[in-house]
């Protein structure tokens, strides 16, 4: 059954490259893409649940940081896991971001190595 | 009857009841107030108008405040003391309802004074004409008690209300900046208000006057409200700011306060009985409660400094959760899931923590550390020497006390 994952990034370009390959890759994936923590919250609310969200830090409106803390707030959501994928390379972005979230992922990054994550992650 | 003239005894009891009181207040005051009796008691004694009691503050240049018609010496002496002792009823009565004489010390000594003063031949005197002056004690006190809860029930306590706030305000300012302080008080004052609503006549001004003061105003209605248990409100008022000092503030909190309210206003709170040692014990035993608070204030600081406030409260919240079944203090430390962003505040620390052993407080609170430090990829960056700074040296030696090791912890880099 193709699982879905929101990927939450403002940067179109990447977004439609991780869509593209993501799910070529053997059919598993379905990606959704939304560019800020307002598109995310509107698909939320609309009843579309993903089983997994990356997470770009770096964001407008609000951060990757304080949208995970957004996440928290609902039991619905509360349980998704979530990955980090950023640019944010510092020990603390990283340290703490592990610590909270599944995982964390450095831009730039190998869509196999991704996938082989997401699919860690999801097989849990 | 006696070798002693009625105006003599006379003139000799009010001078004393002048000094005794006097003494305790004004004599101007005790004065008035023995001039006042004895013009009232001249309707049940007609003789009394023979005696004269001037102020001699208004009335300079008199010699004497007290007068006698050497009429008086052809009354009954019998009737002289049943006067006297009348003098001694209205002087408790009028004094148990006034603002100006401390009831409670005077209770205690004002008959015995009175006594003492008036020497054992006036003792056996008035004690032959029916007057006992240890009687009279006991009367006295319960005249007094009597007097001083009327006199509690009509108390305008909005002054002291708002001097009582002055002074919390500038006591929190030692630990935080004024406009912080401001947000503090009117906080803790609107949490109250659910239970007591006689806070809602207080008004803290956000902005400063003119003269660059916050405006306190405790508005009229606030007495006209006030009813039975005053102690409560001002109590419950006391230990929440209380709550919110940090170490340092919090060790002499309460004689600080003492100190800045002054004797008048704190015989006030004692009329009110409020239990001010009541507080301090309170907020001394709450210093588990202030160490957790700290430390994962600090955290959240570091954490959120690289992230967000929001997602260290969340992180620390998924430690705690982690850590709990090997802590169960930790159970006694609660995030609201709806103020991630509220930093510290969206944490409820039970109070419950401050009765838990300090060593199983300390290794929760290490084991929350540790585990913050080992994320942290690259271990030889000082998050401890940096927690270390931030909690500040008075903190850091309470929580090494309770076994939180941070030198061991800042060792772990080098293993």
């Amino acid at each position: 059954m193709t699982k879905k994952i929101m990927l939450v990034e403002d940067n179109l370009d990447l977004t439609y490259v991780v869509k593209r390959r993501l799910e070529k890759m053997g059919n598993e994936y379905e990606i959704i893409g939304a560019p800020s923590w307002s598109e995310c919250l509107k698909l939320l609310t609309s009843g579309i649940i993903p089983d997994l969200i990356l997470l770009d830090i770096m964001l407008p409106e609000l951060n990757g940081w304080d949208i995970f803390a957004k996440l928290q707030e609902r039991s619905e959501w509360r349980s998704i896991p979530v990955i980090f994928l950023t640019a944010k390379k510092d020990q603390y972005s990283k340290g703490f971001g592990e610590l909270a979230a599944s995982d964390y992922i450095e831009k730039p990054f190998e869509i196999a190595n991704l996938k082989m994550r997401i699919d860690k992650i999801l097989q849990r | 009857m006696t070798d002693i003239k009625n105006s003599e005894v006379l003139s000799y009891t009010l001078r004393i009841f002048i000094r005794v009181i006097g003494r305790r207040t004004a004599e101007n005051f005790a004065i008035d107030t023995i001039g006042a009796v004895t013009r009232q008691l001249t309707e049940k004694y007609p003789f009394l108008r023979y005696v004269e009691i001037r102020n001699m503050i208004v009335y300079s240049g008199e010699l004497d405040a007290i007068s006698i018609n050497p009429a008086l010496d052809a009354v009954d002496t019998g009737e002289i003391v049943k006067a006297v002792s009348d003098l001694f009823d209205g002087i408790a009565k009028s004094l148990g309802a006034s603002e100006v004489y401390d009831f409670d010390d005077a209770e205690f000594y004002f008959i015995n004074e009175i006594r003492d003063e008036l020497g054992e031949h006036y003792d056996s005197l008035f004690r032959k004409f029916g007057l006992a002056l240890d009687v009279k004690q006991s009367d006295f006190i319960i005249n007094m008690r009597e007097a001083s809860k009327v006199k509690i029930q009509k108390m305008k306590v909005s002054d002291l209300m708002e001097h009582i706030i002055r002074i919390l305000i500038s006591l929190l300012n030692r630990q935080m900046e004024e406009a912080e302080v401001i947000k503090t008080i009117t906080t803790v004052k609107k949490n109250l208000e659910g239970q007591y609503d006689i806070l809602k006549f207080i008004e803290i001004s956000s902005t400063k006057d003119r003269n660059g003061i916050y405006g306190v105003t405790v508005k009229p209605d606030f007495d006209a409200a006030w009813t039975t248990n005053k102690n409560t409100i001002l109590e419950a008022f006391i230990l929440a700011v209380g709550k919110c000092t940090d170490l340092k503030t919090r060790r002499s909190f309460i004689e600080d306060f003492r100190v800045s309210l002054g004797s008048k206003d704190l015989s006030k709170m004692k009329k009110i009985s409020v239990n001010l040692e009541a507080i301090d014990i309170t907020l001394q035993q709450q210093i588990h409660e202030l160490l957790i608070r700290k430390t994962l204030e600090v955290l959240i600081a570091i954490i959120g400094e690289k992230t967000s406030i929001s997602y260290a409260v969340v992180t620390l919240g998924k430690i705690i959760t982690e850590l709990q079944e090997k802590h169960d203090v930790l159970r006694l430390m609660i995030i609201d899931k709806t103020r991630f962003n509220e930093g510290i505040q969206a944490f409820d620390i039970r109070s419950e923590v401050n009765t838990v052993e300090s060593y199983r407080l300390g290794k929760a609170l290490k084991d929350v550390i540790k585990k913050t430090q080992d994320n942290l990829e690259d271990k030889t960056h000082p998050f401890v020497e940096d927690f270390k700074n931030r909690i500040g040296q008075e903190y850091l030696s309470e929580i090494e006390k309770i076994g939180v090791n941070l030198h061991l912890l800042e060792l772990r880099k080098f293993v």
